[in-house]
């Protein structure tokens, strides 16, 4: 027997789930897959150095700025060219912005709805039925604050939805005084509207309802974050840091040595690939210290990290590290919440930091080689590497995105989850969107992790029983 | 009238793209603000917000030419979304004043990963252009009633 959950509701891109089950009707396995190709890697040959920060935000409608800033960290590091203060800290002030409203969507409108709302109808599994439960004024506030968030990306990025500032040696754009105290006022606001939602998240996080949740999925996984000099959390910049299973330090390194670190492990059954660590090696969909999966996000940056850049966000953070590694999958929504307050906090910081309203925001590249850049996009480590030319076109690019890093432990998210919910063949609507709760934890974007050229390889399996029966073949 | 013409698409999706192409030939020549957008759902919805009329021009699948679709039933041709129009129309309508929302829909064969509009699809772009013009001015008449 197969079940197929196809589309996945509330994320970003399509995905399809398909649970194998053994003749008792229990999961004997599961599998995450992804239809979408897209061919942006192709694409981008032949093209001009500085047209990636335009070209790559396109890739994703959800997550432009973090494919944006990291095409122009990637061309600093191509160019050989450092930004100056002032630029560095317009890039990060709209990056936290970013975060901010990138995690306020998934907290209230697409994953955190299984948190709050639990195991209720299809038809009130929205933001509908969250007001229903959490009346109207929560809901004006959402609206409210990610609007702040998105204009204060377009205040610095010169344009909503996908900036445009951030060129290689800093940024086109720099702000006055005027814009400047509008960013300080709305950032307060965000801190506040970050705290409710801390508020309202931890009456659930101590309910009973919530350890069923926890008891879903936990992966004893490597875990992989940016950290600054302090080994806090930090989005736009910094230094690699993996951690053990056990939270134990196990490597540290500079953002352009990263791809000498991880390999990408490929199954048939799926165009996007699985990365691991280099060193530990591929051992399968297993976790532990033996295996090289490792995960990135909102939770594994909280487990790499030793604390938070920003004052209230690491008052939450020890509280939620209280006890060590966290490993259970759901943590990821707790992690995520501390994280929307630590972007909120670390925007009034920085807009208030004297050298925020300089001039002197660009320096000049130099000659072009290869370069990589690395961001947190909001659901985790984001690479961009490219070879250019001595004229500055693009040779080659490679993009590893935050969901592909994450692929492994998603689909062993969902087989977990899938396993401890569906028994004896009991399948109804309630307890497929637990199992898709699972794979929502991580806020992956499908569009972003599957992107190819060329004639479409398309293999078709039916199944029959648990047996193959057929397989069709085209372009393979 | 307080107005907004949004086109919606990917620049580097091919015709996909055919929305913001039409609203880059309305930009200046019509009596609304222009916006472009390169996302769908729930950003598309707070771009409009607080207009008193909007009209989204936007690839779409499964039709021929140039005609308008009903709100409802819009689905937007960029991959990314993430809650439909509609849905996240009606969320924001709790809390914000929206617009009433018109949709010129430019039927197109697919998408692919390339710049710049087939010859068929060029095709469209002034009728579509001339189509708009048609809606503003059919609005504006409702409104001086």
């Amino acid at each position: 027997m197969k079940v197929s959950i196809d589309p996945i509701t509330r994320l970003e891109g399509h995905g399809k789930i398909e649970i194998f089950l053994d003749d008792k009707g229990n999961v004997e396995k599961a599998y995450m897959q992804i239809p979408e190709l897209r061919g942006f890697e192709m694409f981008c040959r032949g093209r001009k150095a500085e047209d990636m920060p335009i070209i790559t935000a396109r890739i994703c409608g959800v997550c432009p700025e973090a494919h944006h800033m990291a095409a122009a960290k990637a061309l600093d590091d191509a160019f050989n060219v450092e930004p100056p203060e002032t630029a560095k800290l317009l890039r990060e002030l709209l990056y936290n912005a970013y975060i901010f409203y990138d995690h306020c969507l998934h907290l209230y409108y697409l994953g955190g709805i299984d948190v709050l709302l639990g195991d209720v109808p299809k038809e009130e599994r929205n933001v509908i039925g969250l007001i229903k439960k959490f009346g109207m004024e929560i809901g004006k506030e959402v609206v409210k604050h990610r609007r702040y968030a998105m204009e204060i990306v377009k205040m610095l990025g010169g344009r909503e939805i996908h900036p445009v500032a951030a060129i290689p040696g800093g940024v086109s754009k720099g702000i006055g005084e005027d814009e400047r105290k509008e960013i300080e006022e709305k950032a307060k606001s965000c801190i506040e509207f970050a705290k409710t939602s801390l508020a309202i998240f931890k009456e659930v996080f101590e309910s009973k309802r919530w350890n069923e949740l926890l008891g879903l999925d936990s992966l004893q996984t490597y875990y992989m974050g940016l950290v600054d000099k302090n080994n806090h959390v930090n989005y736009y910049d910094g230094d690699i840091r993996i951690v053990t299973p056990s939270g134990k330090e196990f490597a540290k390194i500079k953002t352009g040595d990263i791809l000498n670190h991880i390999e990408e492990h490929v199954e048939e059954w799926t165009y996007v690939k699985f990365p691991y660590l280099k060193k530990v090696g591929w051992k399968g969909f297993v976790d532990g210290e033996k295996s090289g999966i490792y995960r990135v996000g909102p939770l594994a940056r909280l487990n790499a990290a030793d604390g938070m850049n920003t004052k209230e966000a690491m008052k939450e953070f020890e509280e939620f590290k209280k006890e060590g590694v966290v490993h259970e999958t759901f943590a990821f929504y707790h992690a995520r919440l501390i994280e929307m307050l630590n972007a909120a906090e670390r925007m009034y910081d920085l807009v208030r930091h004297n050298a925020i309203t300089g001039t002197d925001i660009r320096a000049m590249p130099n000659e072009p080689d290869e370069g990589i850049g690395v961001v947190e996009a909001a659901r985790g480590v984001l690479i961009h590497h490219y070879k250019l030319n001595s004229h500055g076109i693009v040779e080659e690019a490679n993009l590893i995105v935050a969901t592909t890093n994450n692929n492994a432990a998603i689909n062993m998210s969902v087989a977990n989850a899938a396993k401890k919910v569906i028994k004896k063949g009991k399948v109804d609507d309630i307890i497929l969107n637990k199992v898709e709760s699972a794979f929502r934890c991580y806020d992956p974007c499908l569009a972003c992790a599957s992107h190819a050229l060329g004639d479409t390889p398309l293999v078709v399996n039916i199944y029959r029983g648990n047996k193959l029966y057929k397989r069709l073949k085209k372009n393979v | 009238m307080y107005s907004v013409i949004v086109g919606v698409g990917n620049p580097i999706l091919g015709d996909d793209a055919v929305g913001l192409e039409v609203a880059k030939r309305l930009h200046g020549k019509i009596n609304a603000d222009v916006k472009f957008a390169e996302a769908g759902g729930l950003e598309l919805a707070e771009m409009i917000a607080e207009y008193e009329f909007a009209i989204i021009i936007d690839a779409v699948k499964g039709r021929k030419g140039v005609v308008e679709i009903d709100v409802e039933e819009y689905e937007e041709s960029v991959a990314n979304h993430d809650i439909a129009f509609p849905s996240a129309y009606r969320i924001l309508s709790r809390y914000i004043r929206m617009p009433k929302v018109r949709v010129v829909g430019i039927g197109i064969d697919g998408m692919e990963v390339k710049e710049g509009l087939s010859e068929e699809i060029k095709k469209l772009v002034p009728v579509a252009v001339e189509k708009v013009k048609e809606i503003m001015e059919e609005e504006n008449e409702l409104v001086a009633v």
